[in-house]
């Protein structure tokens, strides 16, 4: 066995190997954990949209100077980058949903799916800061564009108009989800109360109110529907989705189709 | 146990077609064996990493392979929003998420797209499933796993018996260092 003693170092030889072995033994995991920390917490930061949303309401304008409409409600969006500029940044407003008084419980308020032909729709930027009928604008860092929402020339009164491609008209009171959007950063999603009251109602200064949605229920309190009737008829089931966070109800199929891969090796074990 | 998919996805009525996966964003909970005992015991909040990949675009029907060649056409370069939800044993837990797709970097610049879920908040023992899209019966989980309500964890031990076997070979290795 002497030959063996030749060629495997001596005991004390084997030392500084083993104190590197354990040295290095936790310095693997903690490094490939420090660079997953940091990549989380990047895309943790892009999920922060990168907008700061203003309602306008009671605009108004009755000489017809600086806009065709009599009276709008706005949208300001400002980039709140101090560097990067958001491109094709767009407003769609996502559902509108009616507030209606209690019958039996005077004050408080109820959400009804009242506008059931209501659609998405992406609306068009002010033409003080675009193109007339521009529904996509880039907006600079630290900048800020305003959006308009909707408007109405009739200041007797309601309905006001959705400023879309396709106009909706936007009657009663109501809850108005809104999302903007760029390919630059996270979707700012958002809810306001929209209503357009006449000037009969506010003496002559017929205006829009146009205030986030949390504002308005800290006043107006509104009660959820939160379980479905026993015979579950839409309006519960309405309700329900609502309170349970699911998407709506697809009419006629679902939006979205599925298929998953049935070849070997792409299911894997996480 | 926990377990990742592959599904495809596409809009109803458009051509482009995503794969999208999904992992745990916690390190750990990717260990197959340990991640549903490491992350998803009750009162857990896991998050997830979703891998978004465009695959391409169907020009006839959807039994054809997707062409990655062919990219959207104007019309579908419009807001792609998936949503995603988590349920255990059917109950969904409150407030979904919505996975933004971004056309111009997965089709244009044929990149993966990543994106992180919100917190889920574990509020039951049951099989979870993390789906994407309406959720259905049929509809395949990106990720799917188990939330035990269990207080002593098979990672616990795990660590315990790692931790012994390190100490005691340190300790036999000092031992024969000071003792020769």
């Amino acid at each position: 066995m002497g030959w063996l003693s030749n060629i495997v170092p001596p005991f004390f030889s084997w030392i500084p190997v083993v104190v590197l072995f354990i040295f290095l033994l936790p310095v693997a995991p903690y490094k490939l954990w420090r660079k997953e920390k940091i990549h989380v917490a990047r895309l943790e930061a892009e999920r922060v949209p990168k907008f700061v949303v203003t309602p306008l309401g009671d605009r108004q304008q009755w000489e017809h100077q600086t806009t065709e409409h009599l009276m709008w409600a706005e949208l300001r969006v400002r980039n709140t980058s101090p560097s990067q500029s958001l491109h094709n940044v767009g407003v769609r407003v996502r559902a509108y949903t009616i507030t209606q008084e209690r019958h039996n419980i005077s004050g408080t308020y109820i959400l009804i799916d009242g506008l059931a032909d209501f659609k998405p729709a992406q609306v068009y930027w002010s033409r003080r800061d675009a193109d007339p009928q521009q529904l996509t604008i880039d907006i600079p860092p630290g900048s800020e564009r305003t959006s308009l929402i909707a408007f109405s020339d009739d200041s007797n009164g309601p309905p006001g108009i959705l400023n879309a491609p396709v106009r909706q008209r936007v009657s009663l009171g109501g809850k108005l989800e809104v999302e903007v959007t760029s390919l630059d950063s996270a979707a700012w999603r958002g809810a306001f109360y929209i209503e357009c009251h006449p000037h009969y109602c506010r003496g002559s200064s017929a205006t829009f109110e146009f205030i986030p949605w949390e504002r308005w229920v800290e006043t107006h309190p509104v009660t959820p529907l939160s379980t479905p009737d026993s015979e579950g008829s839409e309006y519960a089931e309405t309700a329900f989705r609502r309170s349970r966070a699911l998407p709506p109800k697809r009419q006629g199929g679902s939006k979205l189709e599925y298929t998953t891969f049935d070849g070997p090796g792409e299911r894997g074990i996480a | 146990m926990a377990g990742s998919h592959k599904v495809r996805v596409t809009g109803a009525g458009r051509n482009c077609w995503f794969e999208v996966s999904a992992k745990p964003a916690h390190l750990l909970s990717r260990v197959p064996v340990l991640g549903p005992f490491v992350t998803y015991n009750l009162g857990r909040n896991p998050r997830f990493i979703i891998n978004v990949q465009y695959l391409g675009y169907v020009t006839r029907d959807e039994c054809d392979t997707p062409d990655p060649t062919i990219l959207p056409s104007l019309a579908d370069q419009k807001l792609w929003n998936f949503d995603l939800v988590l349920h255990i044993e059917g109950d969904y837990i409150e407030g979904g998420d919505d996975l933004l797709v971004n056309l111009s970097l997965t089709t244009l610049q044929r990149k993966q797209q990543q994106y992180l879920t919100r917190v889920w908040p574990l509020t039951r023992p049951g099989r979870a499933e993390l789906q994407i899209g309406v959720p259905h019966p049929y509809t395949e989980a990106l990720y799917s796993f188990e939330v035990k309500d269990t207080a002593v964890t098979l990672a616990n031990a795990a660590f315990a018996t790692v931790g012994g076997i390190i100490g005691g070979t340190v300790g036999w290795i000092l031992t024969k260092v000071f003792s020769s």
